[in-house]
């Protein structure tokens, strides 16, 4: 093992134990009126991430009875986190994260958009972003003991952080990962164009001394670092651009996986998303 | 209530209600109030009392040698103050166009180094309760489409609304920009906003590019879906029916389909015909609204509010800006 692989595992080693710590640690279930409907009641969760730093998610249930197929969604790139959307919440037991930093955990700390993802570089041990990648687990945890949420279908979706979470938690039945922000960007930190990926090369500029520590920390996030840990079954999904990037993780996953590459048409490619999803849960 | 849809055999709920009839032939139930001129006359005097009092503050971190990125600050209606990010080509003596790009509902503001790279002034505006100008109003997402849906004067969107307003005067205002040729877009509320910034501020917006609109038809459009941020007038009524006629009279002061008919400039409309988040019914209707003589629509089937962005739209506003904004030169 090198030595850069062993600082990987002990890095991520530390972080899903730290998380496992919380185990025991109360959540405050209450049901939001306002957004519970004829299909599924609607639950503000709150919990405590690592540091003590108090998150928020929305958990949603569907009516009837369960348990139910179990789904969590990983937050995207942004400072709001929605309220699932209404066709997956007729189906699943749904935890919305909202990261520490986003709107609703944002009572300590609020993330800045541009910004987030250059937050505490250089160095890895203080890169916003492996708290980020704890609270996500610490979303799973709280998911999967809920009673209504059935760990024989246990899914994620999202961006790099799903795969992060599948990796660590290898109870993870089902995989979907889009929308990637550190797939190879290590090997292109000064050329990105477009945000929010320029965010590093806007930082790598202006700290120019940086640009060798940030482009190794932000090698630690690339979720094919994580792939051969990872052995749920997979849908990536990626535009055809993107292939060259996507293609290399998806053959090193090691669970069965699905390169699908959009067609660039929203309800089409949304769509079979949720029945690939919704077919592997029998949901 | 009209059913819902399930598709076999993958149990799929579908995410549109079934209609029968084609969403072109949707007509829209907006009703205009017969004091909308003036309410809304009323409200720009209102703001047009209150000095913008502009602010620029170079951001170098997000400068690079082709362009200058500024942040940027006014002061807006009820005396709030307004961010966004003004970006600006280097190396450029005369005026050069200028590009005003208004936000959607829940996303920030982005920088707008790319579009400024080809030549344009950009302003990107972060309206109240967006981040970085939520000290005061913040109602939250879910949340600012009902911000007190019930009370004509103090609904959420009157001072959202004049701070898009003013983000145009703010761009307009800047002596680098030719005040003469300055388009406006956006997609879903942007989409919404370009069509509001085009019905008040006519002849100073040269060409207006709106996808995907959003407040449009706004009751009509919370019946025809169930996807946030409509839901949250289902979500609202569900638990207050009694509401539910007040609320209406209210969104028909604020609905961009009962403005639409000033427009004048040229203009391009594109929708997702299965757009579950601003359902295309409601965008035909707008678009049949509009006023301009020069206005075309593009529509996009199998996209849903993604409405042709991930198949090429892009270009074709890039191209209609450049059109109407630099050949014009």
């Amino acid at each position: 093992m090198t030595e850069s692989m062993e600082q990987f595992d002990s890095y991520w080693q530390e972080v899903s134990d730290e998380v496992t710590t919380l185990s025991d640690s109360p959540v405050k279930l209450e049901e939001i009126p306002l957004h519970t409907n004829e299909v599924s009641t609607t639950y503000s969760a709150k919990f405590f991430g690592t540091g003590s730093y108090p998150l928020f998610a929305y958990l949603t249930v569907p009516r009837g009875k369960g348990p139910f197929p179990a789904l969590l969604q990983v937050p995207g790139y942004g400072s709001v986190v929605g309220v699932p959307a209404y066709e997956r919440r007729a189906r699943y037991v749904i935890l919305s994260l909202c990261h520490r930093g986003q709107r609703l955990s944002d009572t300590l700390y609020s993330a800045a958009y541009p910004g987030l993802l250059t937050e505490g570089l250089p160095g890895a041990s203080t890169y916003r972003w492996k708290e980020i990648a704890a609270d996500c687990l610490r979303g799973l945890d709280v998911l999967v003991n809920h009673p209504e949420a059935d760990e024989s279908r246990l899914a994620v979706a999202g961006n790099d952080l799903a795969a992060i979470t599948a990796a660590l938690r290898p109870n993870i039945d089902y995989m979907l990962v889009n929308t990637l922000l550190f797939r190879g960007i290590s090997d292109r930190i000064s050329d990105l164009s477009g945000y929010p990926s320029q965010e590093f090369s806007d930082y790598v500029r202006y700290y120019p001394d940086h640009a060798d520590q940030v482009a190794d920390t932000v090698a630690m996030f690339d979720p094919i670092a994580f792939a051969k840990n990872i052995e749920a079954e997979s849908l990536v999904t990626c535009i055809e651009g993107q292939r060259s990037l996507v293609e290399p993780l998806s053959n090193a996953l090691s669970g069965k996986t699905e390169l699908r590459i959009n067609t660039g048409r929203g309800y089409l490619d949304h769509g079979y998303e949720d029945n690939w999803l919704a077919e592997r849960t029998s949901a | 209530m009209t059913p819902w849809t399930r598709d076999p055999p993958s149990g799929t709920v579908a995410l549109q209600k079934m209609s029968n009839t084609p969403p072109e032939s949707h007509k829209s139930t907006v009703v205009k109030p017969v004091d909308f001129d003036s309410f809304w006359d009323n409200t720009l005097t209102q703001m047009d009392s209150i000095p913008m009092e502009p602010r620029l503050e170079p951001v170098p971190l997000r400068s690079t040698p082709e362009v200058e990125v500024f942040e940027a600050h006014y002061v807006s209606y009820g005396k709030l103050e307004i961010a966004g990010w003004y970006a600006r080509p280097r190396g450029t003596t005369d005026p050069v166009p200028g590009i005003l790009q208004v936000p959607g509902y829940v996303s920030e503001p982005a920088i707008p180094s790319a579009i400024a790279a080809l030549g344009y002034s950009v302003f990107s505006a972060a309206p109240r309760g967006k981040l970085r100008s939520n000290g005061i109003f913040n109602p939250g997402y879910p949340g600012l489409l009902v911000h007190n849906m019930d009370d004509r004067d103090n609904y959420g969107y009157r001072g959202f609304y004049m701070d898009a307003l003013r983000a145009f005067d703010f761009l307009s205002s800047l002596p680098e920009v030719d005040s003469s040729r300055i388009g406006v877009m956006g997609s879903s509320q942007g989409g919404a906003l370009t069509l509001l910034v085009s019905s008040l501020r006519i002849g100073s917006v040269k060409a207006a590019s709106a996808g995907a609109p959003y407040l449009c038809s706004m009751m009509d459009a919370a019946s025809l879906t169930r996807s946030y941020p409509y839901e949250e007038i289902n979500d609202y009524l569900r638990l207050s029916p009694e509401r539910r006629d007040k609320a209406r009279n209210v969104i028909n002061y604020y609905d961009i389909h009962n403005f639409v008919d000033r427009i004048t400039c040229p203009i391009i409309v594109n929708i997702g015909l299965k757009d579950d988040v601003c359902p295309p019914e409601t965008g035909y209707a707008v678009f049949d609204a509009i006023g301009s003589n020069e206005k075309q629509l593009y529509t996009y089937e199998d996209c849903g509010h993604d409405a042709g962005g991930g198949v090429g739209h892009a270009s074709i506003v890039m191209d209609f800006m450049a059109k109407h904004l630099k050949e014009s030169m």
